[in-house]
């Protein structure tokens, strides 16, 4: 093992040579490097690799960073291409809300409030059950078979329309 | 704008809080209003990230897929302070992916980056003895990649960690360790 790394432990170095150590690691090594040349020598030349690293990347990321109107022109495909998409599915509480909106009128406050507490009875008692996003048609065709057996065939194809929009 | 009397900061550092409203703004509500300053903090990074490694004439393509994501996932990053971490874990998938779609080996990331910070130096300082690509060939293929994000990339010991998936003391000591490589190879060089 090298004399340095024998005098000061690696993280103290790392520290230091990033510009990183607190006061008392400072103030350690200063007077460690004040009577050993080796210690000395050694941060000197590191640091010199150091600045090399950082002056030599400085010209790779002069020479590869594009403009501001070239950002700005890739912002506008951007923001074309998000517009086209379909918007973000809402949150299952949202569309349970929806669904009851529909059913509330046809079914009745106490027909909805069955079709509801049945439909959580069924996943465990909590919404969060229904997420990923990708069980909600599971839990609707549920919600909606509960609301034909209540209210009739019409209501339920009501609420799958409304639970799918 | 800063209130009288308030201390003066580097245009540096004011950029630097810039880009943390405008993410900070983003993942607190992300929405296409609140996109845009984000793009545009993150549009040069992340093309600079292809760019250097040899994907000049996708660059656009690729940055655009990357962002696309941060669009549509970045709310899902849990730990804020590794957001940067996490980009550039989406960049470089992007990247190997593209190697793949490419047919072509993961080593030509390393060897790109040779090709355009070359091409870079020749136009550069004359007195600059050694290009990044050249200083970074005399160490291992994991301390080429991490000392490319630290130093082009500029990304923290975290947040390379984050982005290779591997523990941060082993990115410091790479990155420790490589330096002294550096040191020998240059001291060498001198001598």
């Amino acid at each position: 093992m090298s004399n340095w790394l024998r005098h000061i432990g690696i993280l103290e170095w790392i520290a230091i040579i990033d510009g990183a150590a607190d006061e008392a690691v400072k103030s350690a090594v200063k007077d460690h490097l004040a009577c050993c040349t080796e210690c000395e020598e050694f941060l000197d030349e590191i640091k010199a690799v150091r600045s090399k690293l950082l002056d030599s990347a400085f010209q790779v990321r002069v020479a590869n960073t594009p403009g501001v109107e070239h950002s700005q022109r890739a912002l506008e495909m951007a923001l074309t291409e998000l517009r086209k998409e379909k918007p973000a599915p809402a949150s299952v509480e949202d569309r349970l809300a929806a669904v009851m909106a529909v059913i509330t009128p046809i079914c009745g406050a106490g027909g909805a409030s069955r079709v509801a507490a049945s439909a959580r009875r069924r996943i465990g008692g909590s919404l969060h059950k229904v997420v990923p996003a990708e069980r909600w048609p599971e839990f609707l065709q549920y919600v909606s078979s509960t609301t034909a057996l209540l209210c009739g065939d019409t209501a339920a194809q009501m609420v799958w329309v409304a639970g799918m929009e | 704008m800063s209130a009288p009397g308030e201390c003066t900061v580097s245009t540096e550092r004011r950029m630097d809080r810039e880009d943390t409203r405008a993410l900070e703004e983003f993942l607190d509500c992300p929405s296409l209003d609140t996109f845009p300053p984000l793009f545009l903090v993150l549009h040069p990074r992340v093309h600079r990230f292809f760019a250097v490694r040899g994907c000049q004439a996708d660059s656009d393509e690729l940055a655009q897929d990357v962002l696309l994501s941060v669009y549509h996932h970045g709310a899902e990053v849990r730990d804020r302070r590794l957001f940067y971490g996490w980009i550039f874990q989406v960049a470089r998938n992007r990247f190997l992916q593209y190697l793949r779609e490419k047919k072509r080996p993961e080593g030509f990331e390393f060897t790109a980056i040779g090709e355009a910070a070359l091409a870079a130096a020749q136009g550069a300082d004359p007195l600059q003895d050694y290009s990044f690509a050249r200083l970074i060939a005399n160490v291992d293929p994991l301390a080429r990649q991490i000392l490319t994000l630290r130093f082009v990339d500029e990304l923290d010991y975290d947040e390379i960690a984050f982005a290779l998936g591997i523990p941060a003391g082993t990115v410091k000591w790479k990155v420790f360790d490589a330096k002294q490589r550096l040191r020998a190879f240059l001291t060498k060089g001198k001598r």
